[in-house]
C-alpha cells in the first residue's frame, strides 16, 4: 500500500526543436513521502517538474496519476487530479490578499443561481483559509493582507499552503527555499513535514543538499536530461549524490 | 547584531505568532483601529476615490459661492447627461485596464454603433431593434479585440488602435461621411428623455456603476482580472483561465461602448460618423485619475467613476464661471498630471510602504519578523 505510486513519469521527454531539454525522465512518487529531485544546472529538473505540473506538454513518454495515464494540457488539469505545484518566484499575485491567492483558480462560489454569475463565496473561502493556515502552522499575519506587503518567507508560506490545501495527492515544490533566509528556510522545511503528515506526497526540487538530506525519504538524481538513479535517502551519502550529479559516480542498480 | 534579546524571543513567542493568523491583535506593532487606519490611508483604492469626490464637492461649493448656480437640480442632473457616456464606458475600461490591457477602440465603436443604429432605424426598423443591434455591434468589436489580443498576441494598445480606425472608417463608408438623416422620430428619446424630470442618463449611469462595482468586487471575473493584470504567468500557472478573463473584459468593454454609441447619438439626435477624440481620452483619464495603474492589477471600478465625476464637475465649474472651453483642456491635462504626480510623491512604492507601516513599532524599533532571521544566523 505504501509503495503505491501516486505520480509516475515513465520515459518522459521534451524537445524544443533540436534542443533536448529532457531526454528520458523516470520518476516515481509514493504516497506520503518527501521525494527530492536533484541535479546540476541543465540536468532537466525544471523540465521534468513542468511536465509533471502540467505547465508543459511532453514530446514523448507517459505520465500516470494513481496508475492511470493522464495528459495535462494546463496546470488546471494537474490541479484537478490533485497535483499542485509551487513554482519558483512565480505564481503569487501581489495585488490580491492571502485568501484570494490561496483559492486562485479554485474559487468557491455561492449556490447555483448565483454561481452561474460567477459570484464568489468570500466568507467560506476566508474561513477555509484561516483553517488551512492554522492546520499547516503557517506564520502569516493575516489572511486578509495583500501578498505584495509580505516578506519572502510569508509569501512562500502562502504558496506552500495553497499547494498543500489543493494538492490532495501531491505537492511539487520548485526550489521553495532559494530566496529565503535561514529562519524562513527552516519554516518552509517544517511546513514540508506538516504536508507529509497530512498524507500528501511532496516532490522537492532543490540545490541545497543540506535540506534534501534533512527532510526527504528518497532522492532521485538527474544528469544531462536523464534520470540516473533513485535511492532511499538513508542509503546514500552526500558524496554519492554529488558524484551522481556530476557523473563521477555511476551507480550499479 | 542589534539586540540578542530579541533573538531569545523564545520558541513560545514564535508559536504564539504562528497562531496569530487573523492579524488583529498580538505580534503586530500597530493594532486595532490604528492598524486599520494605517492600511486604509495607504490604500490607493480608498484614497483616490475619496480625494476625487472631495475635490468635486469642493469645486462645487466654490462655484456655488461664486455663481449660485452649481447646486441647482437642473445643473446637477445635467452633470449626469454630460458624463453618462464617459462613465458607462469607464466602468468596463477599468476592468480592462486592471488586466493590464487597454481598449482604445471604444472611441471608434461609439461612432460605428451610433451610425449602425441610425441606419437600421432609417430603414424603418423599430427603435428597440436598432438600439439592440447597435449595441451588439460594439460587442462584436469587443470580441474581435479579444481575438487579436489573445490569439494573435498583439499588444492591446496596438490591436485596439487598429480596430478603432477600422470602426471609424466603416462608419464613414456606411454613411458616405454624412450624418444619418431620417431616423425614426423617437430616436432621440433615450438621450433627451426624462422620467419625472430626471434624465434617463441618471438611472443608466448609476445602474452601470453598480453592476460593474458588483462584478469587480463579488465575481470571479473581478478577482481573475486583478490576477491577470498583476502577474499574467503566475495567474496562468495557478489555474486562472487568463484567456477567458481577457475575453470577458473586452466583451464588456465593447458592449458598453456600443451602448454608449447609442446613448451618444440619441442625445445628439442624428448619428454622425465623426469621432469625438475627447470621449476616448476622458474615459482613460477617468480611470487613471480614479487610481487605476496602466501596469495592471490596481484600482477599482468605483475609483474610475469618481474620476469621471471629477472631470465633469471641473468642466461644468469652468463653464459656469464663464471660462473658455480651451481652458477645460488645460484643466483636464493638469488634473491628470497632478493626480498621478501627487500619488507618486505621497505613496511611492505602495507595497513597501504598507509593509513598513506594519513593521514600524510605536517605540521606533523595527518589527519582529526580519530581525530574528539575522540574529539566528549569527548564532
Amino acid at each position: 500500500m505504501n509503495s503505491e505510486l501516486v505520480l509516475e513519469a515513465k520515459g518522459l521527454a521534451k524537445r524544443y526543436g533540436a534542443v533536448v531539454a529532457l531526454a528520458h525522465g523516470d520518476f516515481g512518487l509514493r504516497a506520503a513521502e518527501v521525494h527530492a529531485m536533484v541535479g546540476d544546472n541543465g540536468a532537466g529538473k525544471s523540465t521534468l517538474l513542468k511536465l509533471m505540473a502540467g505547465a508543459v506538454r511532453p514530446t514523448s513518454g507517459e505520465l500516470l496519476v494513481g496508475g492511470v495515464p493522464v495528459s495535462f494540457s494546463s496546470p488546471r488539469d494537474a490541479q484537478r487530479q490533485g497535483i499542485a505545484t509551487v513554482f519558483q518566484n512565480l505564481g503569487m499575485i501581489d495585488h490580491l490578499d492571502a485568501t484570494a491567492n490561496l483559492f486562485l483558480g479554485r474559487e468557491e462560489y455561492l449556490p447555483v443561481p448565483l454561481k452561474w454569475l460567477g459570484i464568489l463565496d468570500k466568507r467560506k473561502m476566508r474561513a477555509q483559509a484561516v483553517e488551512a493556515v492554522g492546520r499547516l502552522k503557517i506564520n502569516v499575519r493575516s489572511v486578509d493582507a495583500l501578498l505584495g506587503g509580505m516578506s519572502g518567507g510569508q509569501r512562500q508560506a502562502v504558496a506552500v499552503a495553497r499547494a498543500a490545501a489543493f494538492g490532495s495527492r501531491a505537492v511539487i515544490m520548485d526550489e521553495p527555499t532559494a530566496a529565503l533566509g535561514v529562519r524562513e528556510t527552516a519554516a518552509v522545511l517544517d511546513m514540508i513535514r506538516h504536508v507529509k503528515a497530512q498524507g500528501i506526497a511532496v516532490v522537492l526540487v532543490s540545490h541545497r543538499l543540506d535540506e534534501v538530506f534533512a527532510v526527504t525519504d528518497r532522492i532521485t538524481v538527474l544528469r544531462r536530461g536523464r534520470t540516473v538513479a533513485t535511492n532511499n535517502t538513508a542509503d546514500v551519502s552526500r558524496e554519492d549524490v554529488v558524484g551522481m550529479m556530476t557523473g563521477a559516480f555511476v551507480p550499479s542498480i | 547584531m542589534m539586540s540578542a534579546r530579541v533573538a531569545q524571543g523564545s520558541q513560545d513567542q514564535r508559536k504564539l505568532q504562528a497562531l496569530n493568523i487573523d492579524g488583529t491583535s498580538s505580534g503586530l506593532p500597530l493594532s486595532g483601529a490604528r492598524l486599520r487606519w494605517t492600511l486604509w490611508i495607504h490604500n490607493r483604492a480608498v484614497v483616490r476615490p475619496a480625494i476625487n469626490l472631495a475635490a468635486a464637492v469642493l469645486a462645487g461649493i466654490l462655484v456655488q459661492i461664486a455663481t449660485e448656480r452649481f447646486f441647482l437640480p437642473r445643473n446637477l442632473l445635467g452633470l449626469f447627461v454630460q458624463m453618462a457616456v464617459v462613465a458607462i464606458i469607464a466602468c468596463p475600461m477599468a476592468l480592462v485596464m486592471i488586466t493590464a490591457c487597454i481598449d482604445v477602440s471604444v472611441g471608434g465603436v461609439v461612432v460605428l454603433s451610433g451610425v449602425v443604429g441610425g441606419l437600421i432605424s432609417q430603414a424603418g426598423a423599430p427603435l428597440w431593434l436598432a438600439f439592440s443591434l447597435a449595441t451588439l455591434t460594439g460587442l462584436a468589436v469587443g470580441y474581435i479585440n479579444s481575438l487579436l489580443v489573445i490569439r494573435l498576441e498583439i499588444t492591446s494598445m496596438i490591436a485596439t488602435i487598429g480596430t478603432m480606425y477600422v470602426c471609424q472608417g466603416m462608419a464613414n463608408i456606411l454613411t458616405n461621411g454624412l450624418p444619418v438623416a431620417g431616423v425614426a422620430k423617437g430616436y432621440s428619446s433615450l438621450g433627451t428623455g426624462r422620467f419625472w424630470g430626471v434624465p434617463y442618463q441618471v438611472p443608466i449611469t448609476l445602474a452601470a456603476v453598480v453592476v460593474f462595482v458588483l462584478i469587480q468586487r463579488y465575481t470571479v471575473l473581478g478577482r481573475h482580472a486583478v490576477a491577470t493584470g498583476s502577474n499574467l504567468e503566475g495567474a496562468f500557472l495557478n489555474g486562472v483561465n487568463v484567456n477567458k478573463t481577457l475575453t470577458l473584459c473586452f466583451l464588456l468593454s465593447g458592449l458598453m461602448a456600443g451602448f454608449g454609441g447609442v446613448l451618444y447619438s440619441s442625445r445628439i439626435g442624428n448619428p454622425t460618423p465623426v469621432m469625438d477624440q475627447d470621449l476616448l481620452f476622458q474615459v482613460i483619464v477617468s480611470c487613471v485619475v480614479g487610481g487605476i495603474a496602466l501596469t495592471g492589477g490596481e484600482g477599482t471600478v468605483f475609483g474610475a467613476f469618481t474620476g469621471a465625476v471629477l472631470i465633469v464637475v471641473l468642466n461644468n465649474s469652468l463653464n459656469l464661471l464663464g471660462v473658455s472651453t480651451f481652458w477645460q483642456y488645460v484643466s483636464l491635462g493638469l488634473l491628470l498630471v497632478v493626480a498621478v504626480g501627487l500619488d507618486k510623491l505621497r505613496l511611492g512604492d505602495r507595497f513597501k510602504l504598507r509593509s513598513s507601516a506594519l513593521r514600524l513599532r510605536p517605540d521606533g524599533q523595527s518589527g519582529n519578523g526580519t530581525s530574528e532571521t539575522v540574529i539566528e544566523s549569527e548564532k
